[in-house]
């Protein structure tokens, strides 16, 4: 029930208000009146990826509260367009929608174009805070308010097979001579030591990401948080330290050499097929490697030079309920659902790594390992904090530098120009020292 | 009374008034007939580019319910001062002058080989030149990102067949020649275009203009030379114009070539529309955008205007 509603629904009374569609700032101006309710639709969009995982949530949740109707859909946003999400929420087609990451990309236009609304009510009301992981919910926070809700984490790593690091008798590499020494013996071997499709997704940005967080630590100078939420800067030693050992693994032929030629898809394949022993990936990738090789699979975090392995984790499918929504309570009971309900408990044994503790004890192996469940500390999963000027500069740039057109110096610079700049036209918070 | 006389002499009234009644007939006709389609562009056309033109006067990220300020040419000063930009500029007139010239000239001597000389069966020569049209632009370019794989890419692959073992062009990963193997997809492409509407102009030529010149003993050069092109000057005008500004514009090359990565690898394929679509559509600076739109509005405009300026200059008089 709508706590508003005494023979008025909000929708109505935000009409009544001359508000109309779109409630513009209005967040942080007049608090949502925020429920549990008792009956209602909301529509729910996804993307059709992870959205497969969703049918079995959206069944579940309908047999466990018929009381509340879904109209659910999945969206394919290679066709639709990148910017799907912002659309549909500003034309007021949706009750939920995933909206991709709470990071600088993603959230920030949303909210600064009044397009969401917070979820402080629903947090409250359903004790987010004991459920879902403290990290998750600051990074997802702006000026004190919770924005939206991450239902995921992503994790970026190499991924191999247990029976093939076996036969060549190494282990997971604790050090960059452990790791050269190990790339070193697929070599001989004939194959391919590290693949990565860069070519459209550009995939060299996660082997920087883990070289970086290893070289510059997980927090102070030149790490990445450094540089992401306070003072640090691109060019700081480690960020460029780490481009250059990208090179200097591709110069020595321990880096697919088609690397700048490939796809992500590409290089899923050598990996799968055998033609190469590690595949530069993440955990949306995990899925598929249980559907292959069973139990016969896992992933590293690579070290860069100098420094110990450390993960790089993002907190990402990260659910806004728009300012236009027409029923925010029932969106917000179905995330609830994903949350500590049915829905997580599906999608953990679907092989995703949750940001939600519910569950924890039903996942897969591979996924109890990793720093959000064990609790551990990880470094930043880089992607999706840095706007599409920033964004465009790294990755190109990372691709430059293997093509021999720029120098690690020279990408490190670019990278800070278009942050700076990307700053300058407010597209990312001056003061980011709360999201730390 | 002399012809001199006649026309010296004053009109009637009525002629002078019939003449201007058909004068405006006419002229109403042609109104009726245009304005739909003026209609249908002043909506979807003038007023969208207006628009445009007003937005990169402003500082908007194209989300903001706020239109932001009225920052006059400092868009264009911001949207001009990088690296991108240059290299898509470079690119994009690269991109004209292939346009302009390669497809046309190939397409050209394609039709002739097929339509002027013995080669049989025409047919299927015809079918077989025609056939890259089939496919959408988008589709075709999709299609060679696998015949452009370096491992196992159908070109990479008879490289190796032919022996060069050692030779192994990444074809779209090395910024040296991906805007080449683009430009290939676009070339292969567009021929087919060239090549039918040419096969048409040359079926329209008096063949007794060839006979005679067989007559005259005449080679197969001579007779392309100095029958086939002049006689298909105004097609070649027309496709040229079409071909420079399908060859400013590649867009639908580029996109499925490297997206998402767009206009790599380290802006090596980067055109205006590449650069324009990260802008609005990946990222949120739409006035950039605009202002990027704005340029290159200017620039197919000026160069087709100069283009068909120079072809009306070199025109023969007769």
């Amino acid at each position: 029930m709508n706590t508003f509603s005494k023979g008025i629904s909000r929708r109505e009374m935000l009409k009544l208000m001359g508000v109309g569609a779109v409630g513009a700032s209005l967040g942080s101006q007049m608090a949502y009146a925020q429920s549990v309710p008792d009956s209602g639709t909301f529509r729910f969009q996804i993307e059709s990826g992870p959205g497969t995982d969703f049918v079995a949530v959206v069944d579940a949740f309908i047999e466990e509260h018929p009381e509340i109707s879904v109209e659910f859909s999945q969206v394919e946003a290679a066709v639709v367009g990148v910017d799907w999400q912002r659309i549909a929420m500003e034309a007021g087609a949706v009750d939920l929608i995933s909206n991709e990451n709470p990071k600088f990309l993603k959230l920030d236009p949303v909210l600064k174009a009044g397009l969401i609304q917070p979820l402080d009510g629903y947090r409250d009301l359903y004790d987010w805070d004991e459920w879902v992981l403290a990290a998750a919910l600051r990074r997802s926070s702006r000026g004190g308010q919770l924005w939206t809700l991450p239902l995921y984490y992503e994790i970026c790593g190499a991924s191999y097979r247990k029976s093939v690091l076996e036969s060549f008798d190494v282990g997971e590499p604790q050090s960059w001579e452990e790791f050269i020494a190990m790339l070193e013996k697929f070599k001989a071997a004939g194959l391919i030591p590290l693949t990565n499709g860069h070519r459209g997704f550009s995939q060299i940005q996660m082997i920087h990401y883990q070289f970086w967080a290893s070289i510059g630590g997980l927090s102070g100078p030149g790490s990445i948080t450094d540089v992401i939420f306070g003072d640090g800067k691109f060019t700081d030693t480690p960020s460029v330290e780490a481009a250059q050992a990208i090179l200097d693994i591709y110069n020595a032929g321990l880096l697919d050499p088609d690397v700048l030629s490939i796809t992500q898809d590409d290089g899923n394949e050598r990996f799968i097929s055998g033609a190469a022993a590690l595949n530069v990936t993440g955990t949306w990738f995990y899925s598929e490697m249980q559907r292959q090789f069973d139990d016969d699979w896992d992933m590293l975090t690579m070290p860069g030079p100098g420094g110990g392995p450390i993960w790089c984790t993002g907190e990402t499918e990260a659910m806004v309920i728009p300012a236009a929504a027409q029923d925010p309570d029932a969106a917000a009971l179905f995330l609830d659902f994903c949350v500590k309900g049915t829905g997580a408990k599906i999608l953990l044994e679907r092989g995703n790594l949750l940001a939600t503790k519910a569950f924890g004890e039903l996942a897969i192996p591979q996924i109890q390992r990793l720093p959000i469940i064990t609790g551990e500390e990880s470094s930043l999963l880089i992607f999706g904090w840095l706007p599409q000027n920033s964004q465009d500069a790294y990755q190109q740039g990372l691709g430059g530098i293997l093509a021999g057109s720029i120098t690690p110096e020279q990408w490190a610079q670019n990278v800070q120009d278009a942050w700076e700049r990307d700053i300058e036209d407010g597209q990312i918070p001056e003061d980011r020292s709360d999201l730390l | 009374m002399s012809a001199l006389g006649n026309s010296l002499r004053p009109r009637p009234l009525e002629a002078w008034r019939s003449a201007s009644a058909k004068a405006r007939e006419q002229w109403r006709l042609a109104a009726v007939l245009v304005a739909p389609a003026l209609v249908l562009m002043g909506i979807f056309v003038f007023y969208p580019a207006l628009q445009t033109i007003g937005l990169s006067f402003y500082k908007w990220d194209g989300i903001s319910p706020d239109m932001g300020d009225f920052v006059g040419f400092k868009t264009f000063a911001r949207a001009t001062d990088n690296y991108p930009f240059s290299q898509a500029i470079k690119n994009s007139l690269l991109w004209g002058v292939v346009g302009l010239f390669v497809p046309t000239i190939i397409g050209l001597v394609a039709a002739a080989l097929v339509e002027d000389t013995n080669l049989r069966p025409k047919a299927l020569f015809r079918f077989a030149f025609f056939v890259p049209y089939f496919f959408s632009m988008a589709v075709a370019a999709a299609l060679f990102t696998r015949v452009y794989d370096p491992s196992y890419g159908m070109i990479n692959q008879v490289i190796h067949a032919l022996g060069f073992t050692d030779i192994k062009p990444q074809w779209l990963g090395d910024g040296r020649i991906a805007i080449y193997a683009a430009m290939g997809v676009f070339v292969w492409h567009e021929t087919a275009f060239c090549y039918i509407v040419f096969t048409a102009a040359i079926q329209q030529i008096d063949r007794s203009l060839y006979d005679a010149a067989k007559v005259d003993g005449a080679s197969e050069v001579q007779v392309f030379r100095y029958i086939t092109i002049p006689s298909v000057r105004d097609v070649a005008t027309f496709v040229m114009t079409i071909m420079l500004i399908v060859g400013l514009t590649p867009f639908a090359v580029v996109f499925p070539l490297t997206t998402p990565g767009l206009g790599g690898p380290y802006y090596s394929t980067e055109i205006l529309p590449t650069l324009i679509f990260k802008k609005a559509r990946m990222g949120y600076n739409a006035s950039e955008a605009a202002a990027l739109g704005v340029i290159l509005l200017m620039l197919v405009i000026g160069i087709v205007t100069a283009f068909l300026w120079f072809r009306e200059r070199t025109a023969p008089k007769d």
